[in-house]
C-alpha cells in the first residue's frame, strides 16, 4: 500500500523527539511533581489551606471531572455551586 | 488552503487526491470514500486526533484555524490574556525555524510569547504536576479501597486509566461507555491550568476572571475539542478561552516578523509557571506512568527514590507493561503494582475487553492515542520531507 511505507518512515523523528523530552528532564533540577515548590504553594494558600492535601474539596471541584452520560449532572451541579470566584 | 465548509474540526480539503493513505491510519474508520474518490470525514466518529492531517502525503487535511481569535484578543485592551505551552511544544516548535527534531528550545519560545504580547507566560508542565498530586492520589485511594482499607469506599475500580488525552476519552465515551468508571476523575493539565488560571491565579494576580483569556499551546489537535466542551467551566467561565497548535504559534511567530532563532533564553513566569521533569515527560508515551510512579512510590514509601527513572515504561512497543514493588508504610507490607502504557488506540481494545471481563492483572493503564505520545501529535510540525 502507497502510505504504509510513508508511515514507517516517519518514525525517525518520532525518536528524537521522545530523545528531547527525556534529556530535558535530565536537566531539571527538580524531577518529581510532588517537590514542586509552586504545587505546594498552590494546596497550602488555595485548595487545601495549610496543608498539601490532593482531592480536597476545592480540588475536587476544580480539577476532576465526569464523562458520558454523567456530564449533564456535572453541569447542574456546576451551575449551582459556582466556585467563589476572585 | 482550500475553504472548508462543514463544521468539523479536522476537515478533508478539495486538495485530496483520493490516496487512501489517511484511512489506513484513522483509528476510528471516521474516514470515508474510496481510492480515487474525495474522501470526508464524520465529524461524529472522528476523534480529532489529527493523525491523518500529518500523514497526509499531500498536505489536504486541515483542523480548524483558532491563530486569529488569539490575535484579536490579544489586541484587545480589557484582555487580561495568559498563556500555557504542553510539554511536547518545545521539543518541537524549533523544527518550524530549521533545527533538529528533539532540540530544546523551552526558553525561546516563552521569549517569543512574551515579545508576542501575551500578559503571563505560565507553562502547562505547572498543571501536569497537579495532575499527577491529584491523579496519582486518586490511584491510592483506589489501591486502598481494592485492599479493604476503611474510608476509601467512595472510590472507584481498578485498575486507573489516565485521562490526560482527549482523543482517548472521546473514544472511550463513544465506543467503551462501561470503561468510564475506570478512568480517573482528573482533568487533562490542560483543564487543570484553565481553572487555576480563573481562580487562583487571578485572585493573586487581582485580575477580574471575567477578563482573563487563557490560551494554550497545545501539539495536539483534539485539545481544541477538549477545550470547548460544555462541562469545563468549573471556574465560572470557560476554563481555556482557545487553543492554537505548536504549528499555529510558529505561523504567528513568523507573521510578526520575530527571529525566533536570535531569540535569548527567558523563563516562564512564577505562580503557575514551575515545572519539574516528570511534567516535562508527560509529553511522550510511558511519560505520564513514570512521573506517577516518581511521586506514589515515596509518598507510599515515604522514603526517597534512588533512582527516579522508571525505564521499563519507556519505548515505543505499542503495548508496554511492568510491575513496581512499591512498600507501603501505612500498611506495612510490599504491594506489586502492576502497570500497562498503551499508545495508539487500536492496540488499547483488547486491553479494555480484559478490564471489562474482569481479568485485567493492571492498577493503573496509561493510554495516549499518538504513537509516541503528544511529541507526535496532530498539532505538531509536520515531517513531509521525510517521505
Amino acid at each position: 500500500k502507497f502510505g504504509f511505507d510513508a508511515f514507517a518512515a516517519s518514525d525517525d523523528y518520532i525518536e528524537k523527539r521522545i530523545a528531547g523530552m527525556y534529556s530535558l528532564d535530565e536537566s531539571m533540577a527538580i524531577r518529581k511533581s510532588h517537590e514542586n515548590p509552586e504545587i505546594i504553594q498552590i494546596y497550602k494558600e488555595y485548595l487545601s489551606p495549610g496543608e498539601v492535601k490532593p482531592v480536597s474539596e476545592k480540588a475536587h471541584h476544580l480539577l476532576h471531572t465526569r464523562y458520558g452520560k454523567d456530564i449533564p449532572d456535572l453541569m447542574e451541579h456546576l451551575k449551582h455551586d459556582p466556585t467563589e470566584a476572585a | 488552503m482550500s475553504t472548508v465548509l462543514s463544521t468539523g474540526l479536522i476537515q478533508v480539503t478539495n486538495a485530496c487526491k483520493a490516496c487512501d493513505h489517511c484511512t489506513s491510519i484513522c483509528p476510528t474508520g471516521a474516514i470515508h470514500g474510496r481510492l480515487g474518490q474525495k474522501h470526508t470525514i464524520n465529524s461524529q466518529k472522528c476523534i480529532n486526533c489529527g493523525q491523518c492531517l500529518i500523514n497526509c502525503p499531500f498536505g489536504a487535511i486541515v483542523d480548524r484555524p483558532t491563530l486569529d481569535i488569539v490575535k484579536q484578543a490579544l489586541n484587545d485592551p480589557d484582555k487580561f490574556v495568559v498563556v500555557q505551552e504542553a510539554p511536547a511544544v518545545r521539543v518541537a516548535l524549533g523544527e518550524e525555524f530549521g533545527l533538529a527534531p528533539g532540540t530544546n528550545v523551552k526558553g525561546k519560545m516563552y521569549a517569543a510569547l512574551r515579545k508576542l504580547g501575551f500578559d503571563q507566560v505560565y507553562d502547562t508542565e505547572f498543571s501536569a504536576d497537579l495532575t499527577i498530586m491529584e491523579e496519582g492520589t486518586e490511584l491510592i485511594h483506589r489501591i486502598f479501597n481494592a485492599v479493604g482499607v476503611e474510608g476509601f469506599e467512595h472510590t472507584g475500580p481498578l485498575p486507573q486509566f489516565t485521562s490526560c488525552c482527549p482523543a482517548w476519552v472521546k473514544y472511550a465515551e463513544d465506543k467503551f461507555p462501561h470503561v468510564l468508571p475506570h478512568i480517573s476523575s482528573a482533568k487533562s493539565p490542560q483543564q487543570m491550568f484553565g481553572a487555576v488560571a480563573k481562580t487562583y491565579a487571578a485572585q493573586k494576580l487581582a485580575v477580574d476572571p471575567a477578563d482573563m483569556f487563557v490560551v494554550s499551546v497545545m501539539p495536539c489537535t483534539a485539545k481544541k475539542y477538549e477545550c470547548d466542551r460544555p462541562e469545563f467551566i468549573s471556574s465560572g467561565f470557560k476554563d481555556v478561552d482557545v487553543v492554537i497548535t505548536t504549528r499555529e504559534l510558529a505561523q504567528f511567530i513568523k507573521d510578526v516578523g520575530i527571529d525566533f532563532l536570535s531569540l535569548p533564553d527567558e523563563k516562564a513566569d512564577r505562580l503557575v509557571g514551575s515545572s519539574t521533569g516528570a511534567a516535562t515527560i508527560f509529553g511522550v508515551t510511558g511519560g505520564v506512568m513514570e512521573a506517577a510512579l516518581r511521586t506514589a512510590y515515596e509518598i507510599l514509601s515515604e522514603e526517597t527514590l534512588e533512582k527516579v527513572e522508571f525505564t521499563a515504561v519507556r519505548g515505543l512497543q505499542p503495548v508496554r507493561e511492568a510491575s513496581v514493588n512499591i512498600p507501603v508504610k501505612a500498611l506495612g507490607k510490599t504491594v506489586p503494582v502492576n502497570v500497562c502504557v498503551v499508545t495508539g488506540l487500536k492496540y488499547v481494545d483488547a486491553v479494555i475487553e480484559d478490564v471489562l471481563a474482569g481479568r485485567s492483572k493492571y492498577h493503573f493503564i496509561e493510554v495516549m492515542n499518538c504513537h509516541g505520545g503528544c511529541i507526535n501529535g496532530g498539532g505538531q510540525p509536520i515531517r513531509r520531507d521525510l517521505y
